[in-house]
């Protein structure tokens, strides 16, 4: 079979074809492509195996030479939904994962998980076979011997399979991550045909099993809400995160910035207990507790009704409803800022009738749902911002999502085989659902998974899952959209697909499949269960159903985009029911009645230095819900906001802080009715007062090296009953501390906020209101405020030469001529989601330092986001991604006694690895500190299949060495020799890897001097700026100063 | 001549010196035999110096992160060492070069050992920039080698200025010193009893015999390395303060630097040179040679240098407040005094400022005890003041976002202890076999004293 | 017959005293050996300047052309780099450097050319076969009258340094005074 990215492989296997026959004597051509081949495997290591199957480059090559990068479509699900992705492939290595431009979820963007995704696919401590556990009793969990699939066929073949757990099944448990895939739905019915009485159950922390319910209670269906961005004017987010988390959130930030950069009308308000990338875009944000979002909620709901009634008289409806109506006179126990918050919001939203979104915290009850559903319903959004879409999760909002009854199905005691696929129950269950001691009363508990973890050691087998670079499948997106999923590598480690194994149980015939018939009769080995043939089998058989063309082509072509043609779920046009909204809104008000009852007699800070705060439970922003805590570069990539690193804590405002008399680091004992931890307390300035946010996803205790042991497990503060919002824990100190790894231990902006952050002259909406511009580049915004800021573009503009003794050399002039390189990152964009911290990570060869460096404050990221708050109010958090600044004059390199840093003829600050001695003069005489140093081999540790993962085209730094951004060089003189190659008098498009991946766009890169260039006319608006200019270094990068929020 | 003689009157006790020969014998003695404490003061200061050599084997394999540095503090420790050292080397030479010039006759009984003082501080000075490398074993890439790279140092950058002034700095001391030495090694090679004794100073002396010829060309010469040992004093020290002068981080970037660290050299140096000076006097009971004209003379310019450092600071932190910029008056008002280093700030000042103005009662300037410990004082607020300006600046700069403190780890520590242990074994080694007081200037100048005594009474 | 007398004294001053009587009676090639330099020792002996000002001068101009060649090679004309946009040939920076490297080449110059008109090392000369003569370095003053001169009479010579109070006076023979004691020829 044809291997497209091998160079002369073909040429390879032809000489093994012909071994046999070949006339002595090699011809000369035969000879030279023989050469070729070689040369090409040689850049194989042994262990790198490409697919057997035939796997399709997004942009045909031409000619694929070793070397040569190769970018494959492929996409990664994570909480059930996709993200359509190009991952970068050196010679059958996937190095780097970039997003698909094709993908709605992604649009070209790819999130910190699935960049980050990629080392773990080298990760060492992946289950390298499949392992069975000999059962020992009085012991938390089995030690495993290793095994084979052989082994674990035969246990479970056609004859035992029945035998263990019924002909129909009785005692099966199946239990699976939820999951939109459309083969495992197949799949999962397969089984479901041949075990009719098993039990399935989805189970994840991430599960919004809340808004399912609400949206059946609302709609009378399980409806998905989507919603446009960018025809948004208003956005209300909720507790939520629309910018920052969740299946969609690159494309909801990519439309939002896109809107933004439009209009200066659109404004963004956040309410949340935590602060979160998407408030630091926030016009106005408001820190409440999360039973304060809820009131919030109402609040606005009853607003928004109100007005709606006193326009349309009352709606004929039930007495019920009248009871429980908003009246003129019920307020639900909203204090005056909430209040005034919720007048501004209500007069935003009023001024932009239809164009708005509300969206609440996927946690919040399912009356709060129901109600923000309504809220948005009333104000006409639905149909224009927002609409809905049938849920693609499998079963979504049935029995088999509810935590009760999987709890009740482990407890029965009826089952005998329960086969957990992929996902970590044993970890992410509350702590009173004591998985592990379930897990072992089964008589046989079988766990398909890429590590050693909690689940694992309880489970009799132990199976290797396949990483999804490994394998092949089909995956849903948000919204409906369909898409591919190819392998970029063979199995590391014997590992099967979710798919494949649900087959298996299924007693799937891939055989029998590819013919496109259906049916589970001979029964058949593992060994001939191929992914490949059942996504085909199904691809085939949907299109087939959907009656759309079904030819080879339509295969290749959706493997190569990486995207399947319209297959986008359909909008469903449902409207809530009033009734059900109004009943939910009673009993909202009823509860939140009750609870401020509670909060009344409740003292808040006890005599023994005993608070009881509400607790916010959150997956953790960098590991998720624990699945990314082997995953180094994540456990390092510091918290948007928080800046914290190797670790979580308990966040709380410093009011509260001050009352406990707790500092950072201070460890603290929180408890809840289930349980307690100790977990150290970090001071977060604009977190709501009264309550607590703890990270889920740390304390993992599973094999994995470096998941074990970082942070703490706070699973153990929840209940099976109750949600992430635990509304009554006590915090107190221990009088022990800690050090926290923080990357950035300094909030305030200490009054240098124009030099860093620029002045933020232009205030929202001011002029122009409502003007838009259709302009592609979408400097719509400074287009209308351009007049009223001459002053600054002057000022701007004098400086941006300063007053010098020597003439600049020429060479850094910019004129026609050579390429002058230089980015621009605009504030009012960028949401800190760290995105391109990661993607420099992967791109560039950056190495991990460790928790005890990072507390020596020696981190490598070329990229950071440093996090600014002008005042301790917090109303306004700064954020700005800071990385070399290329200075014309730089400081840097004049101090450089070994001529080790200097400057290239197109612009760039260039770092000579190999000729720096490390005085690392250079560094401290940096004003931006962007310099980082290798103060040990960090690379020497690298472990061996996380080597595989290195970029070819960067030099893997030595000890003793300074490094720093390059404006990655290496993607420029790419760009140039193709160029030159194709005798083009200008280099074309470069991309960094950082403004490749950023959703909002707010990185932009190019060369000065290039025809319409983007970043030239960026860089003379009127609100660049340079950080620190007037130390006159001229930097090459220049920032688009945030736009003040409105007046009034 | 007289009023010469008068001046000098009392900087040596001629009438109870012993004649010339027994002169010598005393002043060579240590030289041929050992004093029972100098053994467990040469192994103490030699286990001191095996702790720098484990450090420093610690630093060079397991890489630069041993030490406490990072992002923003890219220089600390290291640094701070060096310039302290450096600095100390400092008043060797101005006490024998500068004073020789102005003909000050009272610092014949001092010079040797304070040159001795500036040879072995330059020695431990010399060691730090090399091991503050991430890659010591590319050191010479500082150094204009004929290079088949054809990459050159870059003269733009302080650092290769640093190359130059302390190798120029350390050769001429160098020379300075031994040719100073070599009448007194033709005394230990004439009165050595041994044979090989008298091979080793022998050969040491290159053959002198004190002829007349001799005496005229190390006359010219002596003067004249003396007359390029001053400049040359204050050329080294200003150098070293452009390491931090020529950056734009605030706290060093200053033009008073140069005149300002020059100083604080000198200051730091007699406060070592007083703690070698006074134990070495009682000892070898050399209070004819040594006298408390010498003690006061001393005490007189700490107390001189010390104010100037005060008005230094001073300067400092009004050239802050003056140039109106928000980063320099963070700097300088509020980060140094009260940052993280603000303690040390104020007892280096304490130690610095106020400690010498004990000397303007001259009980004080005699009194041995005192002069002893206000030299340790000032020995350890002269290390504080360095480190207050090299790293603490480091820790406050620009962007609130990088900032970030500085914790010392034990290699810091053991290389810090270690390089003194060095220069108190290579100084002990130096008191055990060289004569370290100038005899023959000693005989010189007791026989001025003697031809200008008729002239004086009559 | 002997090349030269030598005469031991047992103060500087009684040797300094006989110089100018010995000089009257036309000796001209005298020598001292002396434990330190005595005030006044060069008019005695009517010495000429020493050289070695000039030597180091000559050093000095040699280290300036050498260090701002160097630094103006290396950075100007070997390999011209644009760093932080500042000028390639910087003088002012070049300076500092320059400075250190005269200093060094004059001091250095003035050291060698000292012991290369000493003809240091010079561990034996015939003086050393006197007993008694090593403490010249001590306590004894010498002074040696050469038999080069014209006017030379040995006895004439010792009479005029008894009576000048030298504790002995003896005739020194053996090797041709000159170049026995070369190095003193810048004193003749």
């Amino acid at each position: 079979m044809h291997i497209p990215e091998l160079g002369g492989a073909s040429d390879l296997r032809e000489f093994g074809d012909e071994q046999g026959t070949r006339p002595a004597g090699l011809p000369r051509r035969d000879c030279v492509k023989l050469l070729g081949a070689s040369a090409a495997l040689a850049g194989m290591s042994a262990c790198v195996r490409a697919p057997d199957e035939e796997i399709l480059p997004f942009v045909r090559a031409s000619h694929n030479l070793p070397g040569v990068p190769v970018h494959y479509a492929t996409s990664m699900s994570l909480d059930g939904f996709a993200t359509g992705l190009l991952v970068e492939s050196h010679d059958g290595r996937p190095t780097k994962i970039e997003g698909n431009p094709e993908h709605p979820a992604s649009l070209g963007a790819a999130g910190i998980f699935e960049q980050a995704s990629v080392l773990g696919l080298y990760d060492p401590h992946r289950l390298k076979s499949p392992r069975l556990a000999s059962r020992k009793p009085n012991r938390p969990w089995i030690d495993s011997r290793p095994s084979s699939w052989h082994k674990f066929e035969q246990a479970f073949d056609n004859a035992n399979l029945p035998r263990r757990v019924g002909v129909r099944g009785e005692g099966l448990m199946l239990l699976l991550e939820p999951t939109a895939s459309p083969l495992t739905a197949a799949m999962l019915a397969r089984v479901r045909e041949r075990f009719p009485a098993c039990r399935v159950h989805f189970h994840s922390l991430n599960q919004n099993a809340e808004q399912s319910v609400a949206s059946l209670t609302g709609f009378g269906e399980v409806v998905l809400p989507q919603y446009d961005f960018r025809a948004a004017d208003v956005v209300v987010s909720l507790g939520a995160d629309p910018l920052g988390w969740g299946p969609f959130h690159l494309r909801h930030a990519h439309d939002f910035s896109d809107r933004r950069r439009r209009s200066n009308r659109v404004r963004l308000y956040c309410a949340e207990t935590c602060p979160s990338s998407t408030s630091t875009l926030a016009d106005d944000r408001i820190a409440v507790t999360p039973s304060g979002i809820a009131r919030l909620v109402a609040g606005i709901y009853d607003e928004v009704a109100r007005r709606r009634d006193s326009d349309t008289g009352k709606l004929a409806s039930s007495p019920i409803d009248d009871l429980n109506r908003p009246t003129a006179n019920d307020r639900p126990t909203l204090n005056e800022r909430e209040q005034a918050w919720i007048g501004r919001i209500s007069q935003a939203l009023r001024s932009a009738p239809q164009s708005s979104i509300v969206v609440c915290d996927s946690s919040q009850s399912e009356a709060v749902q129901l109600l923000v559903h309504a809220i948005n319903f009333e104000l006409g959004n639905i149909g224009s911002t927002v609409w809905y879409t049938r849920s693609s999760i499998i079963e979504a909002g049935s029995r088999s999502h509810q935590l009760s009854s999987l709890m009740e199905g482990l407890g029965s005691g009826e089952v005998d085989t329960l086969i957990v696929l992929n996902g970590n129950p044993a970890y992410t269950l509350p702590a009173n659902a004591d998985f592990a001691a379930r897990a072992r009363v089964v008589n046989s508990s079988v766990y398909l998974g890429q590590f050693d973890n909690e689940t694992a050691r309880v489970s009799t087998w132990q199976l290797p899952a396949t990483h999804f670079l490994e394998e092949w499948g089909i995956e849903c997106a948000y919204n409906g959209v369909q898409s591919i999923v190819q392998p970029l590598i063979s199995p590391l480690y014997a590992g099967r697909s979710v798919a494949e194994l649900l087959a298996f149980i299924a007693g799937v015939d891939p055989g029998k499949e590819t013919n496109g018939t259906v049916g589970s009769a001979g029964i058949p080995s593992l060994g001939q269960i191929s992914g490949y043939d059942l996504v085909r089998a199904q691809f085939f058989a949907a299109n087939s159903a959907a009656s759309r063309v079904n030819s080879e082509e339509t295969w290749r072509d959706a493997v190569r985009r990486g995207v399947v043609e319209n297959f986008s779920s359909p909008r469903v046009s449902v409207t809530p029911r009033q009734s059900e909204v109004l009943s939910a809104r009673g009993l909202l008000h009823r509860q939140l009645a009750a609870e401020a009852g509670v909060r009344g007699e409740r003292p808040k800070a006890v005599a023994n230095e005993v608070a009881s705060v509400e607790l916010s439970l959150q997956l953790s922003r960098t590991v998720h819900d624990g699945r990314f805590a082997d995953n180094a570069w994540l456990q390092e990539l510091p918290d948007p906001i928080t800046k914290l690193t190797w670790d979580n804590a308990a966040l709380m405002a410093p009011g509260l802080a001050a009352q406990l008399r707790l500092e950072t680091g201070d460890v603290a004992t929180v408890k809840s009715e289930v349980g307690s931890v100790e977990i150290p307390v970090l001071i977060v300035p604009g977190h709501a007062e009264d309550s607590l946010t703890i990270a889920l996803g740390y304390g993992r205790e599973g094999a994995e090296a470096i998941a074990r042991a970082v942070g703490v497990n706070a699973n153990a503060l929840r209940s099976s009953t109750s949600g992430m919002n635990i509304s009554d824990a006590k915090v107190s100190s221990t009088g022990r501390r800690v050090e926290l790894a923080i990357t950035q231990r300094h909030w305030l902006v200490e009054g240098r906020g124009e030099s860093i952050l620029g002045h933020a002259v232009i205030a929202r909406g001011v002029e122009g209101r409502g003007v838009e511009s259709s302009d592609a580049e979408g400097s719509g915004v400074d287009q209308q405020i351009g007049d009223s800021l001459h002053p600054v573009s002057t000022k701007r503009k004098s400086s941006r030469r300063p007053l010098t003794l020597y003439e600049p050399p020429t060479d850094t002039k910019v004129g026609v001529g050579a390429d002058q390189w230089a980015m621009t990152i605009d504030l009012d964009q960028c949401t800190g989601c760290s995105a391109c911290v990661v993607a420099c990570q992967s791109e560039n060869n950056i190495p991990v330092v460790g928790k005890e460096d990072v507390l020596k404050g020696r981190e490598m990221h070329w990229i950071r986001i440093d996090r600014y708050l002008s005042d301790d109010s917090a109303s306004r958090i700064d954020v700005q991604p800071m990385l070399c600044q290329h200075c014309e004059k730089a400081p840097c390199e004049y101090v450089c006694p070994v001529n080790a840093t200097v400057h290239s003829d197109d612009g760039l600050n260039e770092m000579v690895y190999n000729r720096c001695v490390g005085t690392r003069f250079c560094s401290n005489n940096c004003p931006y500190k962007v310099r980082r140093f290798n103060w040990y081999e960090y690379n020497g540790d690298v472990s061996e299949p996380g080597k595989m993962q290195k970029n070819p085209d960067v030099t893997v730094r030595a000890r003793g060495v300074m490094e720093k951004c390059t404006f990655c060089i290496q993607r420029i003189r790419r760009a140039q020799r193709e160029a030159e190659l194709a005798g083009e008098p200008y280099t074309g498009p470069v991309q960094t890897a950082c403004q490749q991946t950023c959703p909002s766009q707010a990185i932009v890169f190019g060369s000065l001097t290039s025809r319409d260039s983007e970043v030239a006319a960026l860089s003379e608006l009127p609100r660049a700026f340079s950080a620190l200019e007037e130390l006159g270094t001229i930097p090459r990068v220049r920032y688009l100063s945030k736009l003040k929020p409105e007046e009034g | 001549m007289s009023n010469e003689a008068i001046a000098h009157r009392d900087v040596l006790r001629v009438d109870s010196l012993p004649d010339d020969g027994k002169l010598t014998v005393q002043l060579l003695r240590s030289a041929f035999h050992s004093s029972w404490m100098w053994w467990p003061l040469f192994l103490l200061s030699g286990a001191l110096a095996l702790l720098f050599v484990v450090a420093m084997a610690v630093t060079i394999s397991r890489g630069i992160g041993s030490w406490g540095n990072n992002i923003p503090v890219g220089w600390a420790y290291g640094i701070t060492d060096f310039v302290w050292w450096i600095g100390i080397g400092h008043a060797g030479t101005f006490i024998s070069a500068f004073l020789l010039l102005l003909g000050q006759h009272w610092r014949a009984s001092i010079n040797r050992l304070a040159e001795a003082m500036t040879i072995f501080a330059l020695v431990n000075a010399s060691l730090f920039p090399v091991l503050h490398l991430g890659r010591p074993w590319f050191f010479y890439w500082l150094v204009p080698y004929p290079a088949t790279t054809g990459v050159w140092p870059n003269f733009r950058s302080s650092l290769p200025w640093d190359v130059a002034a302390v190798t120029a700095y350390f050769l001429v001391s160098l020379m300075f010193f031994y040719l100073g030495m070599l009448p007194d090694l033709a005394s230990a090679r004439d009165s050595a009893a041994s044979r090989t004794r008298k091979r080793i100073y022998g050969v040491l002396a290159l053959g002198w015999r004190g002829r007349s010829s001799e005496w005229r060309h190390f006359r010219a010469t002596y003067l004249l390395l003396g007359g390029i040992a001053t400049p040359l004093v204050i050329s080294v020290h200003s150098i070293v303060s452009l390491d931090f002068a020529i950056t734009q981080l605030p706290g060093w970037h200053s033009s008073i630097f140069p005149p300002y660290f020059v100083v604080g050299a000198i200051f730091s140096g007699l406060a070592l040179l007083l703690m070698l000076m006074l134990p070495i006097r009682s000892v070898f009971r050399l209070h004819d040679l040594i006298t408390e004209r010498h003690l006061e003379n001393i005490a007189k310019l700490m107390l001189a240098t010390g104010t100037i450092l005060g008005y230094s600071y001073l300067c400092e932190a009004f050239g802050a407040w003056y140039s109106g910029d928000q980063f320099e008056r963070f700097a300088m008002l509020v980060a140094r005094p009260f940052g993280p280093y603000g303690v040390l700030f104020w007892l280096m000042t304490l130690a610095n400022v106020a400690s010498p103005q004990l000397f303007w009662w001259k009980k004080m300037r005699v009194q041995p005890v005192v002069l002893w410990l206000v030299g340790l004082i000032v020995f350890a607020g002269m290390w504080l003041e360095r480190f207050v300006i090299i790293a603490g600046s480091l820790t406050r700069d620009f962007l609130p976002s990088s900032w970030q403190d500085f914790v010392p780890t034990w290699i810091d520590w053991s290389l810090l202890l270690g390089s003194i242990g060095l220069f108190l074994f290579l100084f002990l080694a130096f008191l055990r076999w060289m004569p370290f007081i100038p005899i023959s200037e000693i005989k010189r100048l007791r026989y001025e004293m003697v031809q200008a005594g008729p002239e004086r009474s009559a | 017959m002997s090349d030269s007398v030598l005469a031991e004294f047992a103060s500087a001053q009684s040797m300094m005293a006989t110089l100018p009587r010995l000089r009257e009676a036309r000796f001209s090639h005298l020598e001292t050996f002396t434990p330190f330099d005595i005030p006044g020792l060069p008019e005695a002996l009517d010495e000429r300047r020493s050289p070695i000002g000039w030597i180091a001068l000559a050093g000095g101009v040699a280290g300036v052309l050498l260090g701002y060649g160097i630094q103006w090679w290396a950075d100007v004309r070997g390999y011209p780099l644009n760093v932080g946009g500042r000028p390639v040939h910087a003088s002012p920076a070049f300076t500092v450097a320059t400075v250190e490297t005269a200093m060094l080449c004059a001091a250095g110059a003035a050291f060698i050319g000292t012991l290369i008109l000493l003809r240091f090392p010079r561990l034996w000369a015939r003086e050393d076969e006197v007993d008694g003569f090593e403490r010249a370095s001590i306590d004894r003053f010498w002074i040696e009258v050469h038999s080069i001169d014209s006017q030379y009479e040995a006895d004439k010579a010792s009479r005029l340094l008894k009576a000048g109070g030298a504790l002995r006076v003896l005739p020194l023979s053996g090797g041709s005074a000159f170049t026995a004691h070369g190095g003193a020829g810048g004193a003749i």
